[in-house]
């Protein structure tokens, strides 16, 4: 960019260029997004395939997710706080979201004490709650990130609950399986179209 | 017409680029502004030292896997020298 002396009117055009440059550099790669979701997807399949094979250590399964989730977000988090300045720019978009999956991690973790702690989710009718809470979540990054492919995650979640809780006594363990189709379309597939494109556009800048 | 007089700091094509830039963001690294400005590395640095000497932005120099890396941040100065420029600005324009 060459120094000059310009219009009031070519001024405001390279202020406008500027702020949509900057706006760009709001892009999810969807690596949170894969993660999180092979390993609610294996874990829910993993613990039906467990109950049908009647598995005597399946118990074991779901303290293990848990334990998973939080190495997950340690890692994230500590990741975050210890390598300083990882990105080339950071956004008040990118901080507030961090935030937001922080919140999101200690909400969910609580959750989960509070359903063994009360031993009240005896049918499996908190695996619709959860898709609830996932929804929200990703419905907020959906519209930070303007990006369809998440909103259709979000309603993904909002119908497999609604199917969770109308089907509730046919359900049975099925639930599990709801669960694990609610993250595939609603996870899975967003979070690896997001890993496309960011990797597309990454790569077309090179 | 009142025409509000132009802060020549900002009137100029790749220090306002920085500071909209800036705006935007919480902070960037100096090869994020490169990339996005296309200016050359020597030009952007003399631009940001004049933002950085009145005060407009904060420029944090620092080592990242032990290259060298510059962080540039708006100040409050800043944000309000943007708000008036814009302000002048719309002084020039036909209403």
């Amino acid at each position: 960019m060459e120094e000059k002396r310009f219009s009031p009117t070519e001024s405001l055009s390279l202020i406008e260029s500027m702020i949509k440059q900057a706006k760009s550099a709001e892009r999810n790669n969807g690596l949170g997004w894969i993660l999180w979701g092979w390993l609610l997807f294996g874990t829910s399949v993993g613990y039906y395939m467990a109950i049908l094979a009647k598995w005597p250590y399946r118990g074991y399964i779901w303290p293990a997710f848990g334990m998973a989730a939080i190495a997950l977000m340690l890692y994230t988090f500590l990741g975050r706080a210890i390598i300083k300045h990882n990105a080339p720019v950071k956004t008040y978009t990118s901080q507030l979201l961090g935030k937001l999956t922080l919140a999101f991690f200690i909400s969910l973790m609580i959750f989960t004490y509070g359903n063994y702690a009360t031993g009240v989710d005896r049918n499996g009718l908190n695996f619709g709650y959860l898709l609830v809470l996932y929804a929200i979540w990703m419905f907020i990054f959906a519209a930070a990130f303007q990006f369809k492919w998440f909103y259709w995650g979000a309603a993904f979640n909002w119908l497999g609950a609604i199917i969770i809780f109308y089907y509730k006594e046919k359900l049975g363990a099925e639930i599990l399986l709801v669960h694990a189709a609610c993250v595939a379309l609603g996870y899975l597939i967003p979070g690896h179209i997001a890993y496309y494109q960011f990797n597309k556009t990454t790569a077309e800048k090179k | 017409m009142d025409f509000k007089e132009l802060d020549p700091i900002l009137h100029s094509q790749l220090r306002l680029a920085v500071i909209s830039l800036l705006i935007g963001v919480k902070e960037a690294e100096f090869t994020f502004i490169k990339e996005k400005t296309n200016a050359t590395a020597g030009n952007l640095s003399v631009q940001i030292n004049k933002l950085k000497e009145v005060g407009y932005i904060d420029v944090i120099k620092q080592f990242k896997d032990n290259y060298p890396q510059t962080i540039c941040k708006i100040t409050p100065a800043g944000i309000k020298a943007f708000e008036n420029y814009v302000k002048a600005l719309q002084s020039y324009l036909p209403k």
